[in-house]
């Protein structure tokens, strides 16, 4: 069951419409996400969401152990490519877990409970297959890209 | 270094550390505060300062009910941290040194809660004591996309991007329990070998049981004070010679496997810019082990470039000794970490065992000659901080 509070409202009733908005700095460009206050680079209080396809790429992933019998669980970070520095942790669904590798590129879905309707995402292509080095490269270039966009700090 | 004053370890507590305490989390802090007061030479008026964990995902203890619990009269300085609690070393130092207070009285105490347990979820008296901080841990955001378990994450992360294996991970959980075997502390005391490790059952694929750290009830204290008061009192000085953490931006670790790890960098970073020392002249070694991912990205930090941990780690194996040697020379967590000692220490068994072994007083567990240790603590989530510590 979702925890919701005052500031995660807005983006919880977006995902029960399906629709994944994510805030964006008017001012400088930065995407924002989880919802702040305000900019964290600029500090402008002009934020404006904006609703997304959901394309992304995996970061990493875990495969949390289920009760006996139940469907495989593959726990992922998904970095978002329309949105430098965003990420969500969804669920990976539609491949099998084996299938799974690190920089794969993913869409998003959605999916329900009783509780409500939350983001997951899918392979692109089912029969996508990455090496590691692709995946080590992509990780790196998103690094890049989230340094670039402002909030992110690089390694030390 | 010289030409300041530091601040001294000076007395040192615990109290049982177990499956299943049978007491209250308060209990277990009064104990172990009252052991520390007791072994420090100090008279229980005389402690001035209180400062303990108080935060995260277990009920834990404000310092209010400690100086309840061990009538201390004269309280003039307090102050909360958050697990692990190398921090509130760091703060009982920094409030000694300013003077602020004389003697401090530092604490950590876990208890296991209801969901952090089998046991807690059946036990309807395993409540949060009140001004409880949240327990549950919960991402800020909605959904946790099936396990709360970042570290699965950063460890995948790390197995991908540089090659480790779980024969890598096996080594760290090996050479503590191979270690825990010396330390009547310790809640897990049976050897292990690397196949026991391979064949642990999965929790979070690629986590497996023995690379995660046991809830446990318990809690450890320290007192601090000045380095020239501490003269005057029984125990041998263990000096706090410098103190360094980080907080980077992007730190929640649930979306960024990557925090840990730049974190760790920092704060190594902090710690041996405020020393003469160097990370290869410490004698002793303790990196915070709550999950082994933790602990090989807290040495590569400390000893290697990103990703060159798993090679360190072979080439440091002793299969006679079943544990680690870096460099042929440096002992890790000779008390067995988090791994052995269990949750309730949250990398604050290293301090209690940083002391021992630095007052000598280590029993058959005691390395020659040890006189500088190493302590980090923290992961993404809670404070990543490091202490170095010395004779
Ligand atoms: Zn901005």
């Amino acid at each position: 069951m979702a925890r919701i509070n005052h500031d995660t409202i807005d983006l919880w009733q977006g995902w029960q419409r399906r629709e994944l908005r994510v805030d964006r700095c008017a001012d400088c460009g930065t995407w924002v996400f989880p919802p702040r206050p305000f900019c964290p680079d600029c500090w402008s209080d002009t934020l404006v969401g904006t609703v997304l396809t959901g394309a992304g790429r995996l970061v990493s992933y875990s495969r949390p152990r289920v009760a006996p019998g139940a469907p495989p669980v593959v726990s992922g970070v998904v970095a978002l490519t329309e949105a430098p520095g965003v990420r969500l942790l969804a669920r990976i669904e539609g491949i099998e877990p084996e299938r799974v590798t690190l920089g794969m590129q993913l869409a998003l879905g959605w999916w329900e409970d009783a509780g409500g309707v939350y983001p997951q995402f899918g392979p692109v292509d089912a029969d996508q297959v990455r090496l590691p080095a692709d995946a080590a490269r992509g990780a790196d270039a998103d690094a890049d890209a989230d340094a670039a966009g402002g909030a992110g700090q690089g390694a030390a | 270094m010289t030409g300041r004053e530091r601040a001294a370890i000076v007395g040192i507590g615990w109290s049982e550390l177990a499956r299943d305490s049978g007491v209250g989390p308060g209990s277990l802090v009064a104990r172990a505060a009252r052991a520390a007061v007791l072994d420090s030479g100090v008279a229980r008026d005389a402690i001035d300062g209180v400062v303990g964990v108080y935060g995260t995902d277990s009920p834990t203890l404000w310092p209010g009910y400690v100086v309840d619990a061990l009538g201390l009269p004269d309280v003039r300085w307090w102050d909360t941290a958050q697990p692990p609690s190398v921090t509130a070393l760091s703060t009982a130092a920094n409030a000694v040194l300013t003077g602020n207070c004389d003697y401090a009285l530092c604490y950590h105490g876990k208890y296991r809660w209801a969901n952090t347990s089998v046991v807690g979820r059946g036990d309807p008296l395993r409540q949060a004591p009140a001004h409880e901080f949240d327990p549950g841990l919960d991402h800020a955001l909605v959904e946790h996309g099936g396990s709360m378990l970042w570290a699965a994450r950063v460890m995948r992360e790390h197995m991908a991007l540089h090659g480790s294996t779980r024969e890598d991970f096996a080594r760290i959980s090996v050479n503590n329990r191979t270690n825990a075997a010396r330390n009547p502390r310790a809640v897990f005391r049976t050897p292990l070998t690397v196949d026991d490790y391979l064949a642990a059952p999965m929790v979070d694929d690629p986590m497996c049981l023995l690379d995660m750290d046991a809830p446990i009830d318990g809690a450890l204290a320290v007192v601090v004070t000045t380095e020239r008061r501490a003269r005057d009192l029984p125990h041998p000085s263990v000096l706090v010679e410098a103190f360094g953490s980080a907080l980077p931006a992007r730190n929640d670790g649930l979306l960024w496997p990557e925090a840990d790890g730049i974190a760790a960098r920092r704060a190594v970073g902090n710690l041996f810019a405020r020393s003469d020392l160097t990370p290869a002249d410490i004698d002793l070694a303790y990196p915070y082990d709550g999950f082994t991912i933790l602990a090989m990205l807290w040495l590569e930090a400390l000893y290697t470039k990103p990703g060159e941990g798993p090679a360190l780690l072979r080439e440091s194996w002793s299969d006679d000794e079943q544990r680690l040697r870096l460099f042929g020379r440096i002992p890790v967590c000779t008390h067995g970490g988090n791994l052995s000692e269990g949750r309730a220490t949250q990398g604050f068994g290293s301090v209690i065992e940083a002391v021992q072994q630095l007052r000598g007083d280590a029993g058959e567990r005691q390395v020659d000659a040890a006189r500088s240790a190493v302590i980090t603590g923290g992961m993404a989530g809670t404070n990543r901080s490091t202490i170095l510590v010395g004779g």
